[in-house]
């Protein structure tokens, strides 16, 4: 009986403990202020920005348990960025007699693709009587598609050329302020 | 009464199983299909391009920042709730994950002939000092974790905008600058040596 009273003891002692530890658990969850920081060396250089707007236009229509359709519009921009690999340059060879170099450069790549959600905006937006207006998690999917649309139509674009080129007269540029006199890039 | 209710199963059933030969053909929808989630449809629309313009900026240090901003603002009680309280407001969080890149380097564009002094084999380069060059926070990278439905899209892009802000911030007192300008000395140094120069001396100025 006395071994009974102990044991209960320490069980209420333990749910206690649980207790006081969800509560702590819920209070930190309640201020979290999580960083989680990390850092990369590069060596792009940029050559090439392009702008872009896009229009999202987004559609949920109606069904059986949907009664009424919303539709919204979007107009956001984004920013490409695309350049060379600067360490993938390679010196083919140096003709000091002549002031003449060979140089081999790497192909064109996007480097970034930024939209800024400063210039996103809501264009328009529409909701049926029996509908709820687009929640701001709805409205964050959208603009996700939106992005995963302008992905795939930027590859087609050529930026990746027009970077290759503009890095190639940058370089032979910087080059010739060097001392060269003949540049050969290929 | 027995007759009656064998009526009622036998046209219940004879309605189900003319749905299911229907829904098998291809007449109506299946189950699966009547009851799967309908996504929010995006239509297609043209990519404009606004702007071309050429840039030099070497990009040397990225970083990756993950961060957790957490707001709290007043609201008005319903008249049915404020009735059973003192108070007449109570507080509507709302609680958004970003994970942002800040890309640092150094801006060559506006280097001129007198920046690059060639002396024999000796090359002294005078650039500016390393900045933010870019700061992304896309619409991927945001995850709306917590809305109880008061805030509206303008608050929600307000948010998003401090957000990228504070992600810049966190990468410049992380000593990205820092890094990168190392970097772009250290990779500029090993190309003029590449093209034949012995001694090479990148300046940094303000």
């Amino acid at each position: 009986m006395k071994n009974f009273q102990i044991n209960s003891k320490i069980l209420y002692g333990i749910i206690f403990t649980t207790m006081l530890y969800g509560c702590m658990q819920e209070k930190e969850g309640k201020n979290f202020d999580a960083v989680i920081s990390s850092m990369k060396e590069m060596s792009d250089l940029g050559t090439v920005e392009y702008k872009f707007t896009k229009i999202l236009k987004a559609e949920d229509d109606a069904t059986w348990y949907k009664v009424g359709a919303r539709k919204m519009l979007i107009n956001s921009k984004a920013y490409v960025k695309a350049g060379v690999d600067f360490s993938q340059i390679i010196v083919e060879s140096i003709d000091e007699s002549k002031a003449s170099i060979k140089i081999k450069m790497p192909l064109g790549k996007i480097i970034s693709l930024n939209i800024p959600p400063d210039e996103i905006k809501v264009l328009f937006s529409e909701a049926a009587l029996l509908r709820n207006n687009f929640s701001n998690k709805e409205i964050n999917t959208i603009q996700i598609m939106g992005e995963k649309d302008i992905k795939l139509k930027i590859k087609d674009i050529g930026i990746e050329l027009e970077a290759a080129k503009n890095a190639k007269n940058f370089l032979d540029k910087w080059l010739r302020m060097s001392g060269f006199k003949e540049v050969i890039i290929i | 009464m027995i007759k009656t209710y064998t009526k009622l199963i036998i046209t219940i059933l004879a309605i189900v199983i003319g749905y299911f030969v229907c829904a098998y053909v291809g007449l109506l929808p299946s189950i699966k299909e009547l009851f799967k989630k309908k996504e929010i449809q995006l239509k297609e629309t043209v990519l404009i391009l606004e702007d071309v313009k050429s840039i030099a900026q070497f990009f040397t240090a990225t970083a990756y920042e993950d961060i957790a901003i957490d707001t709290t603002k007043q609201i008005l009680k319903s008249t049915i709730m404020s009735a059973f309280s003192k108070s007449k407001t109570e507080p509507s969080r709302f609680v958004i994950l970003a994970k942002g890149i800040c890309m640092a380097g150094t801006d060559l564009s506006n280097i001129k002939t007198e920046d690059i002094v060639v002396n024999d084999s000796c090359v002294s380069i005078t650039i500016p000092s390393a900045k933010i060059l870019t700061t992304i926070v896309n619409p991927s990278d945001f995850e709306i974790y917590i809305d109880d439905g008061n805030w509206s899209d303008e608050e929600v892009k307000g948010i998003k905008v401090t957000a990228l802000k504070r992600i810049e911030r966190l990468a410049i007192s992380d000593e990205l600058l820092k890094k990168a300008s190392e970097r772009t000395k250290l990779l500029l140094t090993q190309f003029f040596k590449s093209i034949g120069f012995k001694q090479v001396t990148v300046i940094e100025i303000e």
